[in-house]
């Protein structure tokens, strides 16, 4: 009763972190150098291995669909859901994951040691918000970044898909682009996009609250790493759920049914 | 400049401090002693508002800032400065851009008058620019390390006030002396308010003016420095046992300065001024 008592209040205090965040993220002075050395740091430093894992997803995703698909002789909307696959679902989560392992312990790990070290308790002594500098600059740059990242994942995803639809299930690659072309639809592209823009700030916000909360020195430094990969691996399936249902709705309420 | 009136401040069932009270004259330093764990550097997070006191006032020239807000405390904060126990260098910046970290951001002067200014800042600390300015604070020694500390605490826009959270602690005694006689040059050189939280009794007497023990949260001794070697309560005896070597090579030169200001030890390293 009573971890679950903690597990509330510690959800309920990272909610109140978010919003302080957020409404941070709209008022002076904005750290822009912060901001950019963070998209490059967080961002473009983790694109060789979100094109790695994109392309590996996204030929074992090509060979199930493949496979099921030939049972009942459609083999030819493998591009379709292939599509629908990829850049609904498997590159934002898979993105979202593998920066959340890489960037999330980073920056927790990062943080972490500038509390223990108090550097930022300096940084609060000669006039400036913690929140404000180290903060959010990070969410910004994740809430930009992952979307790049997931757009890029889910290029090598669908690429990946067009050897295993040609050698595999026999496809010309004209049947597999059309189908692909097919369900890039606006409404797909922008549930695309906006999963992983979420993902970024969830990432950020999460990884800076375990961080900024370390205490107990380098073993501290341990857990809160620890701890910003789990609640960030958790955080992102259970949004891309609420995401996915949620979203569905209010997309279908502007841009009618269907796929 | 900074008093404290009947302050009371708990963490968690913990009592830290139990109806302190105190003034802090202006251009004195003023040391407060006492054993690890006593409360010793709560005072600084107390008077820097990084902590709230649970009753008790604490003013601040004459404003009680009970009632600060973010905006009264980052105002008040920009004139004071603190060095730091763990020196708190900013690792990702060179010593340099750790130093002026203060000006880069908030003053209006260009950067080759910032470096000018941070060159000088060096010299009153005793590091070579030309060697130290651009490395970084991983690549120092921890005695250099302190030194970056305590130039970046003065020129941060020229504080009033300078807070010293266990400067000797952890350096060798010739590097511990240096340190000392830069605390006394500054308040020399700037008339600089200074607040030296310390446990390290010979380190104290060298460079304050004024002592405060605390004991389990309390005052236990508040004066100079011939009453505090002459008192006999058990307090402030329990906390001087252990140094009475070192006290009885001071006294004599605690009794020599009447137990008021003791004179800078180096006046020759006195040479530039960062105003």
């Amino acid at each position: 009763m009573a971890g679950l008592k903690r597990g509330l209040f510690e959800l309920q205090e990272l909610f109140f972190f978010g919003g302080r965040v957020v409404r941070q993220a709209f008022r002076r002075p904005f750290y822009h150098r912060e901001a950019l050395h963070a998209m490059d740091h967080l961002g473009v430093g983790s694109v060789g291995v979100v094109l790695l894992a994109g392309v590996f997803a996204g030929e074992a995703l090509a060979i199930q669909i493949v496979r099921q698909l030939e049972t009942f002789g459609a083999e030819a909307l493998t591009g379709r859901a292939m599509a629908l696959g990829v850049v609904r679902d498997l590159g934002p989560v898979l993105t979202g994951l593998i920066v959340s392992g890489r960037v999330a312990s980073s920056i927790a790990a990062e943080l972490g040691g500038m509390v223990l070290g108090k550097q930022v308790v300096a940084i609060q002594v000669y006039g400036e918000d913690p929140l404000q500098k180290l903060v959010v600059p990070r969410v910004i740059a994740l809430a930009l970044m992952v979307p790049l990242l997931t757009l890029l994942a889910d290029a090598v995803s669908i690429l990946g898909g067009d050897p295993i639809a040609r050698f595999i299930g026999q496809l010309s690659p004209a049947v597999y682009w059309t189908g692909v072309k097919a369900n890039l639809t606006l409404k797909t592209l922008v549930i695309g996009t906006l999963k992983p823009m979420v993902f970024g700030v969830t990432i950020g916000v999460i990884a800076c609250y375990v961080g900024l909360r370390t205490t107990g020195g380098t073993m501290g430094i341990g857990l809160a790493t620890r701890k910003a990969v789990v609640w960030n691996s958790i955080a992102i399936l259970t949004v891309n759920l609420l995401i996915t249902q949620l979203g569905f709705r209010f997309l279908e309420s502007i841009f009618g049914r269907g796929d | 400049m900074i008093r404290f009136r009947d302050v009371h401040f708990s963490q968690g069932t913990q009592k830290i401090l139990d109806g302190v009270t105190f003034d802090v004259a202006e251009g004195e330093v003023t040391v407060v002693l006492g054993p690890s764990g006593t409360g010793k550097s709560t005072l600084l997070w107390l008077i820097l508002g990084l902590w709230k006191p649970d009753s008790g006032v604490i003013e601040i020239d004459g404003q009680e800032t009970r009632g600060f807000g973010e905006r009264e405390w980052k105002r008040t904060r920009q004139r004071l400065s603190m060095v730091f126990q763990e020196n708190a260098l900013f690792d990702s910046l060179s010593v340099g851009e750790n130093i002026g970290y203060c000006l880069y951001r908030a003053s209006t002067l260009t950067p080759e008058e910032i470096e000018k200014q941070v060159r000088q800042t060096m010299q009153i600390v005793e590091l070579d620019p030309d060697r130290f300015i651009d490395r970084r604070p991983d690549e120092l020694s921890t005695g250099q390390k302190r030194r970056v500390a305590i130039a970046r605490a003065v020129a941060n826009c020229n504080p009033e006030a300078i807070f010293y959270d266990e400067p000797t602690t952890g350096l060798d005694p010739h590097t511990a002396r240096r340190i000392g006689d830069l605390i006394m040059k500054l308040r020399d050189m700037r008339g600089m308010t200074s607040i030296v939280v310390t446990h390290e009794i010979a380190d104290a007497l060298r460079v304050g003016n004024c002592f405060i023990l605390l004991d389990g949260g309390k005052i236990a001794y508040n004066g100079d420095a011939a009453g505090l070697l002459a008192c006999r309560d058990a307090p402030v005896r329990g906390f001087l046992e252990p140094f009475l070597r070192d006290i009885e090579e001071l006294a004599p030169r605690v009794e020599a300065i009447g137990g008021r200001r003791p004179p800078a030890e180096s006046p020759g390293v006195m040479a530039g001024t960062v105003r």
